[in-house]
């Protein structure tokens, strides 16, 4: 590498390290992402060891019950747990306002419950103090005071003339500078990845060979993030003429893409593809339902017309004589329309979601704050998409397991004097756990596909029109 | 006069002064906007669901044979309401989050009161803006562009030597040109709550002037820490830079931290065991002496004591009887949850007092009925409602009573109770005598100032 734009790099290091106040900084932050990680970690195992419990508990019950019918099981239901993914102790993600439980019965979907969002209103207008959230909220700001007077100052002190002098090319300033600062911002968030990189080591059957991967990926994004900042930054300084401009343009600008502008894009983007509140989209799905039919209602017409097939089907006139219980397979026929029905209208609500969520991805390249924040949550499973794909996991397994019991239904329990059977409590042991499958890389990503490129390329760009000739004119014309 | 107009040219001379006063009002504009738009689909949802229920009513009455008091039971998912101030347009608080229409019915209310608004997180993950926002966290840093390079941005130009030697001193003239930023950004903050209040037909009554009187001491509050800082002497990039940290701190930071720390402090898995329990209790309910269930129910609930014992058939009594029994069983533990809750919000609002931002958040909340504590009384409402709505029933049910057309009518619906409204007065009273202080000290400060 270029000898002078080593000096450079050195020398601007060697400048900052004088500098008690930013040292200062650098500790605080540094002790604020350790706090952060520690509680973050606490978080997580507290959560891991409910959740697991609450699992092994509910699965416990569940094989323990006596004898009955199991339409009465049915109805006794089960529980899904959201295990915490592995890495929530570095991005919190939407953790906050999602529940993670949900209560698996008969007939009827539920939503997650008991979110840990209380007074989110109040002290939650900033999201959690994630690490995450340090990295892409505050780290920007030290980056700023770092290098908001790196053109403009060496302008103001007569400096830049002399390095001119000594043969110091433009490029060579512009690459030295923001090497420096790269090494700097290095320095400041490794400690966090190894930590957590540790840490995510520690949560045992968690952990798994993608784990490193995903950090790896991580670390790449804020890296990026990182140089987005710089580049900001020295742009910025070699535009506006007075560091004291500099600094207010670059936290004006700051204050634009970090706070405001997601702000703006998610309250848009809600009224633009709004989804269904609680009490429409209930009301939507029970209407549905009454339309089909009643399953408990033995004149109507769906059901009349399910019982005469079923007849011609078993070739008997009467569901006395079929050799299989007729209220069984009604369960059955009506927990599928059911579930139906709901898909349906859960379908609509993701897609919403969905376009909400792409509908934001379109500033990627304008704002890699949202990419970042984005992808961040990505990689640690920890966003919304994460989030419906646990729900959808429960809602599978929830139809599964009262089709299964519909089948004993069916099969075990005759159709006269139906109500008043049991049968054996050793079917309980049949049935499979609910155990969520951890979503691969490959899916965790895809919803991104070519979505990264974009902010790369706005950095690259941003690189380039840094060294470029007219950008050198510009300054040295200030000279 | 001239003096003022030169003042003025100075202050909107500035290309990032005007930039971020435009977004300043863009930002506000949107926030009303959105605001308005968030509060009409609340209104909406708790609208309909007075109509909807009203429909199914009339559809029961319109019934040739009207269903058992304890099927009807089942099926009546009667509206309730957090009765919100039209002000939660502009601080929405837990509104986003939170059912502000739940329906509940006479079936075990612990398995009905958890029930959360749909919600897309990653909504929530951004943050939200309402005016309250733009107020509380905006405004702030507004004010610090502003003003808090005032005294170094002389000194740079040599100008603060040459005032100071002035006979109408140099803190004279500092002290103008505060007053001009603070007019022009307050006369901002007016027009902005007035179309607000407009816009939502917001009544001009004690609680307008009060948040306008809380904004402007907050404005103050931020007037004075950025003349604090001024005081120090130093120059415009350190100014800056203490201010912005100021900021992240306070508007930033503490409020993490309190959510941290309450979090870690009250943190609580009572919902889920109240809900595990109470499934057992259900569950273990078909299994057991049905009349002792319901001698049981009785000994709590003596009005219907005289009852007839249960016969071989399914009754409806007793299926209340066991489903008001479930939250008998996890009545300790909801009475748990309930006081924690309460000592969270105690505390959450002592530890407000460490940061103005936290504070006025909390506070602007408070006042449009939107805050975490009022979210408890509105459930504590639903709990009141929802004993009313079984009382009504049990008459049925356990002294078979028929069903009428009239007594379908005479349903109770849900009435919101007025909240007590949080003692705003002495609140503004003490954040008024702090800020006095804070702005003492610095005045006192500025005017010992030497030139340089």
């Amino acid at each position: 590498m270029n000898n002078k734009i080593m000096q450079i790099c050195r020398h601007e290091l060697a400048s900052k390290r004088k500098s008690p106040s930013l040292w200062l900084l650098f500790f605080m932050i540094q002790l604020l992402l350790a706090v952060a990680l520690f509680t973050g970690w606490q978080q997580y195992q507290h959560s891991v060891h409910t959740q697991t419990k609450a699992q092994e508990i509910v699965e416990q019950q569940w094989n323990a019950q006596p004898d009955r019918h199991p339409h009465r099981v049915a109805h006794f239901g089960h529980f899904a747990f959201r295990p915490p993914s592995a890495l929530s102790f570095f991005d919190l993600g939407v953790n906050a306002w999602v529940g993670d439980s949900i209560f698996l019965e008969a007939h009827k979907q539920n939503s997650a419950n008991f979110a840990n969002d209380q007074d989110g209103g109040t002290l939650l207008r900033f999201s959690e103090l994630s690490s995450a959230n340090i990295l892409l909220i505050i780290w920007p700001l030290l980056i700023i005071a770092l290098g908001f007077a790196s053109v403009s100052g060496e302008q103001k002190s007569g400096t830049l003339r002399q390095l001119m002098s000594m043969g110091v090319s433009f490029r060579e300033l512009i690459t030295g500078k923001s090497l420096s600062y790269l090494l700097v911002s290095v320095m400041f968030i490794l400690p966090v990845f190894v930590l957590a990189l540790g840490l995510a080591a520690g949560t045992g059957a968690q952990f798994s060979a993608e784990a490193p991967l995903r950090l790896l990926l991580l670390f790449g994004a804020y890296l990026l993030y990182c140089l987005f900042w710089i580049a900001v930054t020295l742009l910025i300084s070699g535009l506006v003429k007075a560091p004291k401009q500099a600094l207010v343009l670059l936290t004006s600008i700051w204050f634009i893409l970090t706070i405001l502008m997601p702000r703006m894009l998610a309250e848009f983007a809600h009224h633009q593809y709004p989804h269904q509140k609680r009490n429409d989209f209930e009301l939507a799905i029970k209407l549905d339902n009454r339309k089909v039919g009643d399953s408990h209602n033995p004149d109507d017409p769906y059901f009349s017309k399910f019982r005469e097939e079923t007849l011609k089907k078993y070739g008997v006139s009467s569901v006395e004589e079929l050799p299989v219980n007729y209220k069984g397979l009604v369960m059955r026929e009506g927990e599928k329309l059911n579930a139906e029905i709901y898909k349906k209208h859960y379908q609509q609500q993701i897609a919403q979601f969905d376009a909400q969520r792409q509908f934001v991805s379109q500033f990627y390249w304008l704002n890699p704050y949202l990419f970042v924040r984005d992808f961040s949550m990505a990689l640690t499973r920890t966003d919304t998409r994460h989030f419906l794909d646990f729900e959808q996991q429960a809602e599978a397994h929830r139809y599964a397991r009262i089709q299964k019991l519909n089948q004993l239904h069916t099969h075990e329990i005759h159709h006269h004097d139906d109500r008043a059977q049991r049968i054996d409590k050793s079917y309980w042991q049949e049935f499979d756990a609910f155990h969520y499958t951890l979503p691969k890389l490959s899916w965790s990503l895809s919803a991104f596909s070519l979505a990264w490129a974009l902010p790369l390329l706005a950095v690259i760009a941003l690189f380039i029109f840094l060294n470029s000739n007219g950008m050198q004119r510009r300054i040295y014309a200030a000279v | 006069m001239l003096l003022f107009k030169l003042e003025c040219k100075r202050l909107f001379a500035g290309t990032i002064n005007k930039l971020v006063l435009v977004l300043f009002i863009i930002s506000g504009v949107f926030a009303i906007y959105q605001g308005a738009l968030g509060y009409k689909s609340v209104r909406i949802d708790q609208y309909k669901s007075v109509v909807v229920f009203q429909k199914e009513r009339e559809h029961v009455n319109s019934r040739e044979t009207l269903p058992a008091a304890g099927s009807l039971a089942y099926y009546a998912s009667a509206p309730t309401e957090w009765k919100l101030s039209p002000w939660a347009a502009l601080f929405v608080g837990e509104t986003p989050s939170s059912m502000v229409a739940t329906k509940i019915r006479a079936t075990a209310l612990q398995s009905q009161i958890f029930n959360r608004e749909i919600v897309n997180p990653a909504q929530q993950r951004a943050g939200g803006l309402d005016l309250g926002f733009v107020l509380v966290y905006f405004l702030p840093l507004v004010i610090g562009i502003l003003t808090v390079t005032l005294i170094s941005d002389e000194q740079q130009a040599g100008r603060w030597r040459l005032l100071n030697a002035l006979p109408n001193s140099a803190f004279g003239l500092l002290a103008k040109q505060i007053a001009l930023r603070f007019m022009v950004i307050w006369v901002l903050v007016v027009i902005l709550l007035l179309s607000a209040a407009l816009i939502l037909s917001l009544p001009f009554d004690a609680l307008f002037w009060i948040v306008l009187g809380a904004t402007s001491l907050y404005m103050v509050f931020w007037f004075a820490l950025a003349t604090l800082i001024m005081s120090f002497a130093k120059n415009s990039v350190v100014n800056s830079l203490a201010y912005l940290s100021s900021w992240v701190v306070l508007a930033l930071l503490i409020p993490g931290a309190v959510h941290l720390y309450l979090s870690g402090q009250y943190q609580s898995d009572a919902p889920l065991e109240i809900t595990l329990q109470q499934r057992m209790t259900l569950n273990d309910g078909w299994d057991k002496d049905k009349q002792a269930t319901l001698d049981e129910f009785l000994r709590y609930e003596t009005p219907w004591q005289n009852t007839a014992p249960l016969g071989e058939a399914f009754d409806w009594k007793w299926y209340y009887a066991q489903q008001h029994m479930s939250d008998l069983a996890v009545q300790a533990i909801v009475e748990e949850y309930r006081q924690n809750n309460q000592a969270r919000q105690a505390r959450l609002q002592s530890l407000s007092m460490l940061s103005p931002a936290l504070f006025f958040q909390l506070s602007l909340n408070e006042l449009a009925h939107t805050s975490g504590g009022y979210q408890l009384k509105y459930q504590q409402q639903v709990a009141d409602y929802h004993r009313a709505m079984r009382h009504f029933f049990y008459d049925f049910m356990f002294f078979g009573k028929p069903v009428t057309r009239q007594d379908v009518e005479d349903f109770p619906l849900f009435k919101a109770q007025a909240m007590e409204a949080a003692s705003g007065f002495w609140k503004l009273l003490l954040s008024a005598l702090f800020v006095l202080a804070i702005s003492a000290l610095s005045i006192i400060r500025v005017r010992q100032l030497k030139p340089l």
